[in-house]
């Protein structure tokens, strides 16, 4: 039976035995769930993750990483 | 009169037929005829050329997409212009019958003269000053005549242009649509189409006249180039379609294109990948992330000396990012650090 586990960063639901999930992972996944949040008090909360996670890894922008 | 000078309405209500049988009239195309059925009239428009095809509002069996998708896909290589008249103005109904490939749209209410307008659009696709159709055209007559050597030097001048053209138009129309220019947009992915036909048309009068002549080498290899023009136009459909869905729900999304890269990536899609990302760049050139997944295609696509021009890129804008050291790494043998300018290194035991 599959281990589910929440990213404590993120918040993604992850099968920790088949999925890889670094925090490139993080940035994709808050990046997807910004480009389709309507609500902008919820985008900006977003953009403030991604900001966060941007200076911790050291890049920028917006756009997704092909991982 | 011949099947060509009717124009085709497609629509399951009787009203609306009425409707634009009379409008059309009144424009002087007194021929028309109907389908209810969307599968009906894919099936007949299959076998039997046509010019125009209204489709109005809705058919019985068939969304408006799927049925334009399907009109497209039995005349590929075919003009026919497909009119779409609707009262839906959402950007979810208008990104779909683009994307299927619709080449005019009216909405309703319309005048007279807007349906006008795109009547005659049709006959200025058509008749576009066109130089190279005009070109195939002429080469096809002259092997129907014999004349194989001289179609061939007219047909060979037209293929041995740059053929990079539908690529271009069909990226403009993806901006048009970033743009929300509908209008502007169907006329791009229209001047794409027309090209790519004109290309396949070149190569398969090339093989006949090379059949003609009796050389079946030449024949098989211009057949071979007409399926790859086919092979394009199928590509640019599926790049289209996911294009359209990433403009759709990715709101927010700075830069389609690079999405659009990652989707097509993923989907084995090289080439295709590298020329949205190309797209990509143009938009955001001094984003790392971009360089990097464009490296990334690069090296699915087995050009590693390219994907590392690509990764240095990255690496000057962000010289501590992860995965661009892993790859530089992998590409070079050596660590950016050691040698930020090391050449590219198969790596051993391969």
């Amino acid at each position: 039976m599959a281990k589910f586990s929440t990213c404590s960063i993120c918040g993604k639901l992850v099968d920790i035995d088949q999925e890889s999930h670094t925090l490139f992972h993080c940035r994709n996944f808050l990046l997807r769930s910004f480009y389709g949040e309507k609500n902008e008090h919820r985008r900006a909360r977003l953009q403030e993750r991604i900001d966060a996670l941007n200076i911790r890894m050291r890049t920028k922008g917006n756009n997704l990483l092909d991982t | 009169m011949g099947m060509t000078d009717l124009v085709f309405v497609a629509t399951s209500q009787d009203s609306l037929f009425q409707e634009t049988r009379d409008h059309l009239t009144r424009l002087g195309y007194s021929n028309c005829a109907r389908f209810s059925s969307g599968k009906s009239a894919v099936e007949f428009i299959k076998y039997n050329p046509a010019r125009i095809i209204i489709v109005d509002t809705e058919v019985e069996d068939l969304s408006m997409a799927e049925f334009v998708t399907a009109l497209r896909e039995v005349r590929q290589a075919e003009f026919l212009h497909i009119l779409v008249i609707s009262s839906d103005r959402t950007e979810e109904f208008l990104l779909g019958v683009i994307s299927a490939g619709c080449s005019g749209l009216v909405l309703r209410p319309y005048t007279l003269a807007a349906l006008e307008k795109h009547m005659l659009q049709s006959a200025k696709l058509e008749q576009a000053p066109d130089s190279d159709r005009d070109t195939v055209k002429q080469a096809e007559t002259m092997i129907v005549q014999g004349r194989y050597e001289d179609a061939i030097g007219d047909l060979t001048l037209v293929v041995s242009q740059e053929d990079e053209q539908a690529s271009r138009l069909f990226y403009r129309g993806c901006q048009f649509l970033v743009d929300k220019k509908w209008s502007d947009a169907i006329q791009a992915f229209n001047q794409s189409l027309a090209r790519n036909q004109t290309f396949i048309k070149a190569y398969e009068g090339l093989a006949q006249a090379y059949l003609g002549k009796n050389d079946i080498d030449r024949y098989r290899y211009y057949l071979q180039k007409a399926a790859e023009e086919y092979a394009k136009l199928n590509n640019f459909a599926k790049v289209k379609k996911i294009f359209v869905e990433i403009v759709k729900y990715d709101i927010n999304a700075p830069n389609p294109y690079n999405t659009l890269g990652i989707r097509l990536r993923q989907e084995k899609q090289y080439k295709e990948a590298i020329k949205a990302y190309f797209q990509a760049v143009q938009l955001s050139p001094k984003d790392e992330n971009i360089h990097y997944n464009m490296a990334k295609a690069y090296f699915c696509d087995v050009q590693p000396a390219k994907a590392l021009e690509c990764i240095k890129l990255a690496l000057a804008l962000s010289p501590d990012h992860l995965e661009a050291l892993k790859m530089y790494r992998l590409l070079t043998g050596v660590a950016w650090e050691d040698n930020p300018d090391a050449p590219f290194q198969a790596p051993r035991g391969r």
